[in-house]
């Protein structure tokens, strides 16, 4: 029951690379390929970590406005963070660095594009 | 058709539509920085933002960001090591001109014609500049893939413009694994990434590759769409 009211996904490395991937520009709308990129984790990882977001709330994913015949390509699936999610994601990274930095461990640095 | 291109020190083969859809990207992008500039080069009333930027300067940096777009959409073949510059270039004015065009100052109401017609034209910029920035960076993204995906010299394979039937086949094995309100709409994206790996020139052992990873990471997915705790997301 006590687990039931816990906010937010657990923190695990992939879910704080995925979240300092996105919050790097927060406004901005990502694809899965995109945000596998930019976290440095494998596209395998990307998908239950975003599904998780966006079942919290942290996260919003709409398809692509575009004519797949246009672009060349089929549509695309976007995500962003909404507003409460940006927020969440900043408070939840800190307090993970902060758990770190208790147990005298030196976290090591996201990966990602620089 | 293919393409020669030097990259990272060694010849690579770029797919030619694949190079035409991003130079295509690009010179839709320098239409929609004209329409911006449009509205940054005839304000109003020239007010300023916060720190002292106003239609002026976004004006300004619209000529760079149209600069690099125009560029971007005249190369033939795309050379990845050298246009991602430009393109990072061009993604990082087009936020610096948002963030001004955000700064600049709106007054709703009863404000008198000239600082109402301010007003909408200001948010007309954000607008315009929201999409502006958000293509550029799609593009960007897109000449990384080309770098990331672009087929090992000495192989038969190749650059690819199809996927591969076996990766589409995996794909909808995993799909399949889903729960069904989910099913289409992971089948759709998952293939979406494979069609993306595939025109960059991604060979079929990378895309092989990808589906193997969602095939196996299904079980995983499926469990954190069952889960208790989410909420109900649009499909």
């Amino acid at each position: 029951m006590a687990r039931m009211k816990q906010a937010g996904p657990k923190m695990t490395i992939p879910v704080q690379l995925v979240l300092r991937a996105m919050l790097a520009e927060p406004a901005q709308e990502m694809y899965g390929l995109q945000i596998g990129q930019a976290a440095g984790l494998p596209s395998g990882t990307i998908h239950p970590i975003l599904a998780r977001l966006e079942g919290c709330g942290w996260l919003e994913s709409r398809w692509e406005d575009a004519v797949p015949q246009e672009e060349g390509r089929p549509r695309r699936r976007y995500y962003r963070l909404t507003e409460d999610g940006a927020e969440r994601a900043r408070i939840a990274l800190a307090r993970a660095t902060v758990s770190v930095a208790a147990l005298g461990l030196r976290p090591r640095p996201a990966g990602g594009l620089a | 058709m293919k393409t020669v291109v030097v990259t990272g020190g060694r010849i690579v083969l770029v797919s030619d539509t694949r190079t035409r859809a991003i130079t295509g990207g690009y010179l839709t992008l320098s239409r929609i920085i004209t329409d911006a500039a449009a509205i940054a080069h005839n304000p109003a009333h020239p007010v300023r933002g916060r720190d002292g930027a106003g239609f002026f300067e976004i004006a300004s940096m619209l000529a760079a960001a149209h600069t690099g777009a125009s560029t971007l959409a005249s190369r033939m073949p795309l050379y990845p090591d050298r246009d991602l510059g430009v393109a990072r270039d061009l993604v990082r004015t087009l936020s610096r001109a948002r963030m001004l065009a955000l700064e600049l100052p709106v007054s709703f109401g009863t404000a008198p014609g000239a600082a109402a017609e301010t007003s909408r034209q200001a948010l007309d910029l954000v607008a315009v500049l929201e999409t502006a920035w958000n293509r550029s960076s799609i593009l960007m993204h897109d000449i990384g893939l080309l770098q990331e995906y672009a087929p090992i010299p000495g192989r038969r394979s190749g650059a690819r413009q199809s996927t591969a039937g076996s990766a589409r086949r995996l794909l909808r094995v995993a799909a399949r694994l889903l729960p069904d309100g989910d099913r289409a709409r992971y089948a759709e994206e998952f293939g979406s990434e494979l069609a993306d790996i595939a025109l960059a020139g991604g060979a079929r052992l990378s895309q092989l590759a990808y589906a193997a990873r969602q095939l196996r990471s299904a079980p995983r997915l499926r469990a954190d769409l069952k889960s208790p705790r989410r909420r109900s997301a649009a499909p």
